[in-house]
């Protein structure tokens, strides 16, 4: 390969990373193997904040009163093989999913996400919160919160 | 030569500052090149050790291992083969880039463990982004030219050479520019909606509590940051030039090693902030831009002010008005 050759190679690949990088950006997920737009952090979030969490509403056959968030369930009901920033990606595609009703989609993170609670017989409820940013670290305090679906590990929609 | 020369005269000496043929008339830049190349690989063995117990952590993890479509082969083996498989593929095809990265063939191999390697990884549940730093410099290692130990290439061999590690450099910054554009762009996008944006005060503080409280994590001076956001203010907006100017700084080699290393700072700070660790574009950092081929000797502080963006076009601006 001459160097003019190699030079022209190299700018094309850097530019049909960056065009395949900025188009995946756009699908659900966020990107498509092995494309990466590196867009981290780019949207700063706001001071009140929608997001989605789970609560774990009964716990082999017991009523969890108050229900527990999902966050603080962690080696008492689901295990800790996944690391926690995981947990959050599931949590927030499954609340996207069913508020798109994306049945495939839906399906296949419940597997994931039921596959880490320590018993198989859970009820649990996914939870549409709005909260504000700086208030909630180390206080877990919401503003407003709305069920959006309760799940039971049985696959049963109530 | 059409597009250089029309490119030089309309971007002054952005393109200019960085003429690869120069380097390559002098026997010293290659020489500095290939031996940051030889380390990256002897490194790249020892992190195969590493990884060695490192994926072994993945062992209870198997019922969420779901493999992309690089990995497709593992569906037809049970978890545990294919993490033995992969580990042991890594540690054999790093080895063999210690021994061959003078040969192609050697450095093909070596991408195919990484490829590998982070298409396990990618596997579970959500991808790895650790091992892309990794994955794009052993590809574009790939197009370096053979070279022979004893014998000293040609002026041609030597060109191609710097003109691939250019783009290894360029790989590690198109990275962070990637990260500081999109800040930027969407701090206007947020300014115009009447959003909270990037340059506002509160931008690190809201990002520091948001990422602590969704990975139900605490930092060494995040808390601190949170209940003073001015504070931090002044280092996020320090963060964004950096990473927005990043590339443009492949052009600028006296700044190649200021510049990186205020990018690793950029790690520090988000560790004992966010408590996020993000070590392996640093090894990049180090290796390619801390005795860049490209710097010259005797730098002035003079000429490294000159080169900032923003900052060295202001001074030259008013140095002709003055």
């Amino acid at each position: 390969m001459s160097y003019n050759t190699l030079k022209v190679f190299l700018i094309s690949i850097f530019l049909f990373y960056f065009f395949g990088g900025v188009f995946t950006s756009n699908k659900l997920n966020g990107e498509v193997y092995p494309f990466y737009h590196w867009f981290v952090f780019r949207d700063v979030p706001s001071k009140i904040q929608a997001g989605y969490a789970i609560r774990i509403l009964e716990y082999e056959g017991k009523p969890l009163n108050p229900p527990i968030f999902l966050k603080n369930a962690y080696g008492l009901y689901v295990n800790t093989n996944m690391a926690s920033p995981q947990y959050s990606y599931i949590v927030r595609v499954l609340g996207e999913n069913i508020v798109r009703k994306q049945q495939e989609e839906i399906k296949r993170h419940r597997e994931i996400l039921e596959r880490s609670f320590l018993s198989q017989s859970v009820t649990y409820e996914v939870v549409k919160i709005e909260f504000d940013t700086l208030d909630r670290w180390g206080t877990e305090e919401w503003i407003k919160m709305e069920r959006i679906i309760i799940f039971n590990t049985r696959d049963k929609v109530l | 030569m059409r597009w250089n020369s029309f490119l030089s005269k309309r971007f002054g000496d952005i393109f200019t500052s960085l003429s690869i043929e120069s380097f390559a008339q002098e026997y010293k830049p290659f020489e500095k090149a290939k031996n940051i190349v030889r380390y990256l690989y002897y490194f790249l063995a020892f992190q195969s050790l590493a990884m060695l117990k490192g994926l072994e952590r993945n062992f209870p993890n198997e019922e969420n291992f779901s493999p992309i479509w690089s990995i497709a082969w593992a569906d037809f083996l049970n978890f545990n083969d294919t993490v033995n498989i992969v580990r042991f593929f890594f540690l054999v095809s790093a080895f063999i880039g210690a021994f061959f990265y003078r040969h192609r063939i050697g450095r093909i191999i070596v991408f195919l463990g990484i490829f590998q390697l982070h298409a396990f990884l990618s596997s579970f549940v959500s991808p790895d982004h650790n091992w892309y730093p990794w994955l794009y410099v052993s590809f574009l290692l790939i197009f370096l030219p053979d070279t022979r130990q004893k014998e000293k290439p040609l002026f041609k061999e030597r060109k191609k050479f710097l003109l691939v590690f250019l783009s290894l450099q360029a790989a590690i910054f198109f990275i962070y520019t990637m990260a500081g554009v999109s800040k930027v762009y969407n701090a206007i996008n947020q300014f115009l909606a009447g959003e909270v944006h990037a340059f506002a005060r509160e931008a690190f503080a809201l990002h520091i509590a948001h990422w602590l409280s969704a990975t139900d994590s605490t930092s060494l001076l995040g808390p601190f940051i949170i209940q003073h956001p001015w504070i931090g203010w002044p280092f996020f907006i320090g963060s964004i030039y950096l990473q927005f100017f990043a590339l443009w700084i492949i052009f600028k080699p006296s700044l190649h090693k200021l510049w990186a290393f205020g990018l690793i700072l950029i790690h520090i700070g988000t560790y004992v902030t966010m408590d996020i660790l993000f070590l392996s574009s640093s090894i990049f950092l180090l290796f390619l831009f801390f005795d860049s081929p490209f710097r010259k000797p005797n730098i002035t502080w003079r000429e490294i002010t000159l080169d900032l963006p923003l900052f060295g076009w202001a001074f030259r601006y008013l140095y002709k008005k003055l």
